[in-house]
């Protein structure tokens, strides 16, 4: 038998062309195959009813603002527990004084919690309260997919957001039909074609831009932040 | 008997690293995307194509079919997950490597551990090598197919 392989002398080449035939037929199968099963490639995208910023983002602010601060974050990440725990009130205090307008953009990448809780939030927005909502998730924010955040309890939450009869119907509707899970997902795969591979992400733009990513004492620091906010106004880079 | 072990160690390693990134297609597009090396037309392709084709390489090792050819190919796409890594620390990009599963996406600072993943990827390039170029090794398609 090994004489005749090394007489027809195809033994190592036969095995190469044995390697680049498995390597061609897994790419094409893997691409066929992963193309049909990718859940944001086959999102149903719903727009949803109420008024968006830059980017899908939730908006709250002046658009006269000099400066946009949109956040990329995840509700169930840490670091954006952190910054909004920190820095929220700062961001509250420059939103009413007219100096920034704040975008909040969905990045759920963490899990199906993360698309769950983003999409329940576009619920929340369009009954207007998207903004106690999120504070809520963060508020309530557990370990990452720990099975927590269930439709029941992303429902109950609207409550304790503050809303309420025919308003709170139709969110409990929404979040209970997924309504929003293409939407998010979508923006987190937009997001990350922008670049975007970490949370939280903030890009602050004006005159001039700047970005901060974990890390950065922008997103700990309120004096920092301010500065920041301060420095794209001004058009500093 | 070693390269027979190191010949099957190779296979849990692809098996491994190409299970772990089917999962989800999106968290993979995320991790490749995340190097911002490749032209978005070839982001898919390989976040879709590469854990079959590790998968493949993985069969081809367990099996012992034309193990020599699959562990060179093994160590050239080891020595471009060494480059890939280092491209990203180079540029100061903050990114999980994607390697077993991940999205390419940090919540947290101390998640990236590019000298870890560079140490690792060295000892299974270490591997392949051994595998393409030492003695043959047992209970293999090849053994059958030559003696």
């Amino acid at each position: 038998m090994a004489s005749g392989h090394k007489r027809r002398g195809g033994g190592v080449s036969k095995q190469w062309w044995i390697v680049i035939g498995v390597f061609v037929a897994a790419l094409a199968i893997g691409i066929i195959v992963q193309s049909s099963r990718s859940k944001s490639e086959n999102a149903h995208v719903v727009a949803p009813k109420h008024a968006l910023g830059p980017n899908g983002s939730e908006i709250e602010g002046a658009t006269s603002a000099p400066v946009t601060v949109q956040e990329y974050a995840d509700f169930q990440c840490p670091s954006c527990k952190a910054f909004h725990d920190s820095m929220s009130s700062t961001v509250d205090k420059l939103v009413k004084d007219g100096k920034i307008r704040f975008a909040y953009t969905y990045f759920p990448f963490i899990g199906e919690e993360s698309v769950r809780s983003a999409a329940a939030a576009v619920c929340a927005g369009d009954q207007r309260k998207f903004f106690p909502y999120s504070n809520i998730l963060y508020t309530e924010q557990r370990s990452e997919n720990s099975g927590f955040l269930t439709s029941d309890q992303l429902v109950a939450f609207g409550k304790d957001a503050g809303i309420t009869g025919s308003a709170f119907d139709t969110f409990e509707k929404c979040v209970r039909a997924n309504t929003y899970d293409g939407f998010v997902r979508r923006s987190a795969e937009n997001g990350s074609k922008r670049g975007i591979h970490q949370t939280p992400t903030l890009l602050v733009t004006g005159p001039s831009a700047k970005t901060f990513e974990l890390g950065d004492q922008q997103l700990a620091s309120s004096v920092a932040f301010e500065q920041a906010v301060a420095d794209v106004a001004a058009g500093k880079t | 008997m070693l390269s027979t072990v190191a010949r099957l160690a190779l296979a849990v390693v692809w098996a491994w690293a190409g299970l772990a990134k089917i999962a989800d297609p999106d968290v993979a597009t995320r991790a490749v995307r995340a190097y911002e090396i490749f032209p978005e037309v070839l982001v898919k392709p390989i976040a879709w194509g590469l854990p079959f084709v590790e998968l493949g390489l993985a069969a081809l090792l367990l099996i012992g079919l034309a193990c020599r050819p699959a562990a060179w190919v093994s160590a050239i796409l080891f020595v471009s997950f060494i480059a890939m890594i280092g491209s990203a620390w180079a540029r100061g990009l903050s990114i999980d490597c994607g390697c077993f599963g991940g999205g390419g996406v940090t919540s947290t600072g101390d998640a990236v551990r590019y000298a870890q993943e560079t140490v690792r990827d060295l000892v299974f390039l270490g591997l392949a090598v051994f595998v393409a170029v030492g003695p043959s090794s047992y209970v293999s398609v090849d053994q059958r197919m030559t003696s």
